[in-house]
């Protein structure tokens, strides 16, 4: 599961999934813009069936939250 | 480096950045969705500054008729949607999508009926714009919608969070449809197709099984080899050479053409034949010599994978189709090879008339070898070149650019949008257009040449079909612009060459018309002519 987020992260940022560790900074991240979020988050429901609420992704600060968040 | 704007009245911008990961792909997208016209309409807009080759037009019908409270209401929507495409001045060529409703749209006891009604009217307008020839075509969304299926294809929940109505599976779908074109309107296209005759065109061995006894009908396997055919028919039509290369006896597989009622395609629309029992990997090099074609110009459809794999070994440019052992999946898989090599940017004129020319260009073959001297042969074709207006052959012109390899001195792929820049600027550029005519055909506009006049005049592009190649029109054409250049005031003249693995066939073209190089930076050459000491050129060529 954590790969493959991280997986998704890295596509969605247009990087290298080995830059995207667990403790990769969300807030300091540019590119982590609105529609980063939303793909994200369609992401996540639609190919690995977990359901993240949008502002609970939107406050994350780590990766490793996203991932406790996900497996929540 | 392809530029793509993709303009929608909802929000797309997941498929935009999908498709910005790709290399060789540029993307734009408005600020904010919504804005199809204050980006089309307005000559002022960021996206008439970025000048896309390719514009996506995605329409959501629900959000699109979100305003309109019955039917009529709705139709009134949709001619002025068109109306407004039809006056948007651009350069670029649109693909607008055709009609599917997430939902019903009103709440009326008519809804499947009125969003019929609505999808006729848009198709009808899109269709009507498209045989304009105002460079408007239809992106298939439909089709997508109807292969994924309506509950994978859309999201409430996307919808809601952020006017996305696509899912991921859509959205990858819809990028895999905009390469799709891209690699379609922007890349060259193949030009002949060469297809087997046994177990390819139809069933079982003609030699034994006779005329009639060949497996074609409108029955079971029957069917679908008729079907096979119509795709190649339908390939033929879109201005591809269609070609046999069939190891049989040709008494057998003519009459078979001829004399079988269930043939689609008949012996007419096979530009070249053969039909013997040498290697087909020979036969297929002898094509590309006769006709004066790159073997990457080349497609070969057979059932026998030893043949297959023969082609493709000794001539990897080639492209050789795959042959499902499934037979029934061979006519989509043509269908698939039609969109991907041969279907055309724009189906001009000149396509259409392709075959027959190629046609004429064996007979003038078989003539050349008949000419006691070359330059007999030059005379017996009476040929007449014409200069013709580059601004009402800008298709043509654009095809030609994107297409030429061979003879193509510089291979610069300049858009529609640039020549047409070009065309509109007379004092930086003239832009030359030739036809070519000969006693057996219409060769159609089959040169063009582009001089950069400032600071200094250039010949910056140079190219000719490989339909009227060897004939000397070039001593001709080159002629016709230093004489041009002449009555500008010009005392020189410069010409850039830059060799490619194609264009072999010029690369000592400007020393031979009396250029001497002057200059030199990598593949770049620049080459001078003292237009005060021009040396005689030979041609046989009247003027039109």
């Amino acid at each position: 599961m954590g790969e493959k987020i991280k997986q998704i992260v890295a596509e969605t940022l247009n990087t290298d999934v080995d830059a995207i560790t667990d403790d990769f900074d969300f807030s300091s991240c540019e590119e982590w813009d609105s529609l980063a979020q939303v793909i994200v988050l369609q992401r996540l429901e639609e190919e690995l069936g977990v359901t993240v609420s949008y502002d609970d992704l939107i406050g994350l600060s780590t990766l490793s939250d996203l991932v406790k968040l996900a497996n929540a | 480096m392809s530029r793509i704007a993709v303009l929608s009245n909802v929000n797309v911008s997941p498929i935009t950045r999908l498709l910005s990961r790709d290399e060789g792909l540029q993307l734009w997208e408005p600020e904010g969705y919504g804005d199809i016209f204050g980006s089309l309409l307005n000559p002022a807009s960021d996206y008439a500054a970025f000048g896309p080759d390719l514009t996506i037009v995605l329409v959501d019908a629900n959000q699109l008729f979100a305003g309109a409270s019955s039917t009529d209401e709705a139709l009134s929507e949709i001619d002025m949607f068109f109306s407004n495409i039809a006056a948007a001045p651009s350069n670029s060529q649109l693909f607008i999508s055709d009609l599917s409703f997430r939902n019903s749209v009103f709440a009326d006891d008519y809804q499947t009926l009125s969003t019929h009604i609505l999808a006729d009217r848009w198709n009808a307008k899109l269709l009507e714009l498209s045989k304009s020839g105002a460079g408007v075509y239809c992106f298939e969304y439909a089709e997508l919608v109807e292969a994924i299926g309506k509950d994978a294809f859309y999201t409430d929940k996307m919808w809601y969070l952020g006017r996305i109505p696509h899912t991921v599976k859509a959205q990858q779908a819809i990028a895999d449809r905009i390469r799709r074109i891209e690699s379609v309107v922007l890349q060259p296209r193949k030009k002949v197709l060469f297809v087997d005759l046994d177990n390819t065109l139809w069933g079982g061995v003609v030699g034994e099984l006779g005329a009639t006894g060949i497996e074609l009908s409108d029955e079971h396997n029957g069917l679908i080899y008729k079907d096979i055919q119509r795709e190649l028919l339908r390939i033929k039509n879109a201005g591809v050479v269609l070609g046999i290369v069939s190891k049989n006896n040709p008494d057998d597989a003519l009459e078979a053409i001829r004399e079988n009622s269930h043939m689609v395609l008949k012996e007419d629309d096979f530009s070249i034949t053969y039909l013997n029992w040498e290697r087909k990997d020979a036969n297929i090099s002898n094509a590309a010599e006769v006709l004066n074609l790159g073997m990457d110009s080349f497609v070969f459809l057979d059932d026998n994978p030893t043949e297959r794999e023969l082609v493709s070994t000794m001539l990897p440019e080639v492209t050789v189709l795959p042959f499902p052992d499934e037979v029934s999946e061979v006519p989509s898989m043509l269908r698939e090879a039609y969109e991907l090599y041969f279907r055309p940017t724009v189906i001009t004129r000149e396509a259409q008339e392709k075959t027959e020319q190629y046609a004429a260009m064996a007979k003038s073959a078989a003539l050349q070898q008949s000419s006691s001297s070359f330059e007999e042969y030059l005379s017996a074709l009476e040929m007449t070149v014409s200069l013709v207006s580059p601004a009402d052959n800008i298709d043509r012109l654009t095809e030609m650019i994107a297409k030429t390899n061979q003879f193509n001195l510089t291979t610069k792929r300049y858009t529609r949008s640039e020549i047409a820049k070009m065309i509109e600027s007379p004092d930086d550029y003239r832009v030359y257009a030739f036809e070519v005519v000969d006693r057996f055909a219409n060769n159609g506009i089959t040169s063009l040449a582009i001089v950069r006049l400032s600071p200094e005049p250039v010949i910056d592009e140079f190219l000719m079909s490989c339909r009227v190649m060897g004939r000397c029109i070039e001593n001709y054409i080159v002629d016709y612009i230093e004489r041009d250049m002449m009555e500008l005031g010009a005392g020189t003249l410069k010409a850039e060459y830059v060799p490619t693995k194609k264009n072999v066939p010029v690369q000592t073209l400007y020393q031979d018309l009396g250029y001497r190089l002057v200059e030199q930076n990598g593949d770049e050459h620049v080459f001078e002519i003292d237009l005060n000491a021009r040396p005689e050129r030979v041609y046989q060529v009247s003027e039109g």
